[in-house]
């Protein structure tokens, strides 16, 4: 009976990791001043946490039971690992190489200006809500 | 007892490597060795084993590295030139005055941004990088804030353009004279003191840094921004340019005249925006302005 139990138990984890299989496909590092982790692929969604230029995010590939694996979520998001976190981030925030970022290039500078937590959480809800645009090459 | 010595020496050579790594300068093991062995004493021996030569190349990456260490040092003290610190303290403005913009809310995409690089494109602007923040909030109408080179932000607010029902076209036409005036430099000029452009590019190490002047310059932000706006010289030079810019395209010098023919009708008739002459003096004087002179025969 204990077996049989234990067999039940066995298979229905399986079947439970079996509707969702991540997989890492790359580490990419997030590129402007602050940003944040979302619970949800949209820019209203809620924070899981700050994270500052340069940081290194694990973009996963998912891939639930009859299904492709995919990267992109809700045309531009990503499915990434921060840290304890797993969330959602734009995909054009982040790069494959490692930023040279403003607070890294003037550190003493960026510190002078006591920063707390609240303007680092503004900063990165700045670059969630910019509409950005690039005007074509000549 | 072995074991305790063994379980003592481990923890005191963990804590030793641990408060070693914290140090962000900690001395490399050739800077270590300079400094314990004393080759000058011992020059007789190091010559009768042929050595001299090794003790230059040491020496000489040794000085290498102090070298490298201080200019390193050095540069985190650097204040950004003028063509980095100006998006640093216009997002720093935009960030302390979240509370009074109200710029972090729900909107549905409008599709400004691409009409405004469709814009900036006809207009013969190239490569370059437009960042728009959506606000809340009546007091700030519209505004080009300075930025780094190539980039411009803007700040637009979504009940002014609800009030007016701008389409996407007016919005952009009233971007592009935001985007003629921050590259004609009104607004850095006018938050910058004199002393700045000594401070931008510069080093303070081992000096005070300047935080007034930092804190004046986001003073005159919230100064330009809310009360003081831009001069009616300003103001004319830049209808002017615009007239001549839109002459070539009659679809926008149109738009442009029928926009601000809206805004001063707004201007008079809306409390709310009564304001917005002293910072944009005034709609009434562009009109003037734009509208051709009558010949007298």
């Amino acid at each position: 009976m204990s077996r049989c139990l234990i067999l039940f138990l066995l298979f229905s984890s399986f079947s439970v990791q079996g509707k969702m299989v991540k997989k890492i496909e790359k580490v990419m590092y997030y590129k402007y001043m602050f940003g944040h982790l979302h619970q949800n692929p949209s820019k209203y969604s809620t924070s899981l946490t700050t994270i500052g230029c340069a940081h290194p995010l694990r973009v996963y590939s998912v891939k639930t039971s009859g299904s492709k694996p995919r990267m992109v979520f809700n045309k531009e998001w990503y499915f990434v690992k921060a840290g304890p976190y797993e969330g959602y981030i734009r995909s054009q925030q982040l790069s494959r190489r490692k930023p040279k970022c403003f607070q890294d290039k003037y550190p003493k500078f960026v510190d002078q200006f006591d920063m707390e937590i609240s303007d680092m959480y503004n900063w990165g809800r700045l670059y969630d809500l910019y509409l950005f645009k690039r005007t074509r090459v000549r | 007892m072995k074991k305790l010595l063994l379980v003592t020496l481990f923890s005191f050579s963990f804590f030793s490597f641990a408060q070693n790594s914290g140090k962000p300068t900690s001395k490399t093991i050739e800077e270590k060795e300079g400094e314990l062995v004393d080759f000058k004493s011992i020059q007789g021996v190091l010559k009768e084993d042929m050595l001299t030569q090794e003790v230059k190349k040491k020496v000489s990456r040794i000085q290498n590295i102090k070298k490298k260490r201080k200019k390193r040092d050095l540069q985190k003290y650097l204040i950004p030139g003028e063509d980095e610190i100006w998006s640093f303290l216009s997002e720093l403005w935009l960030v302390k005055s979240a509370p009074v913009l109200k710029w972090d809310f729900q909107k549905p995409e409008y599709g400004i941004e691409e009409s405004f690089k469709e814009l900036l494109e006809e207009m013969g602007h190239y490569e370059i990088d437009v960042k728009v923040i959506l606000v809340n909030t009546p007091v700030v109408t519209h505004m080009a804030l300075p930025s780094s080179k190539g980039e411009y932000i803007f700040v637009l607010s979504v009940p002014f353009m609800r009030t007016l029902d701008l389409s996407k076209m007016e919005i952009s036409i009233l971007l592009f004279e935001d985007f003629m005036r921050v590259r004609k430099g009104y607004f850095a000029n006018f938050v910058k003191p004199a002393s700045f452009g000594s401070v931008a590019g510069s080093n303070f190490k081992g000096e005070k840094f300047p935080n007034a002047l930092f804190k004046t310059i986001l003073k005159k932000y919230d100064d330009i921004i809310f009360d003081r706006g831009f001069t009616f010289q300003q103001q004319f030079e830049i209808t002017k340019d615009l007239n001549r810019l839109f002459k070539s395209n009659m679809k926008y010098w149109n738009i442009y005249y029928t926009l601000l023919k809206k805004i001063d009708e707004l201007t008079k008739t809306n409390l709310l925006y009564n304001g917005y002459v002293k910072i944009f003096p005034s709609p009434e004087l562009q009109l003037n302005w734009l509208r051709p002179k009558k010949e007298v025969l």
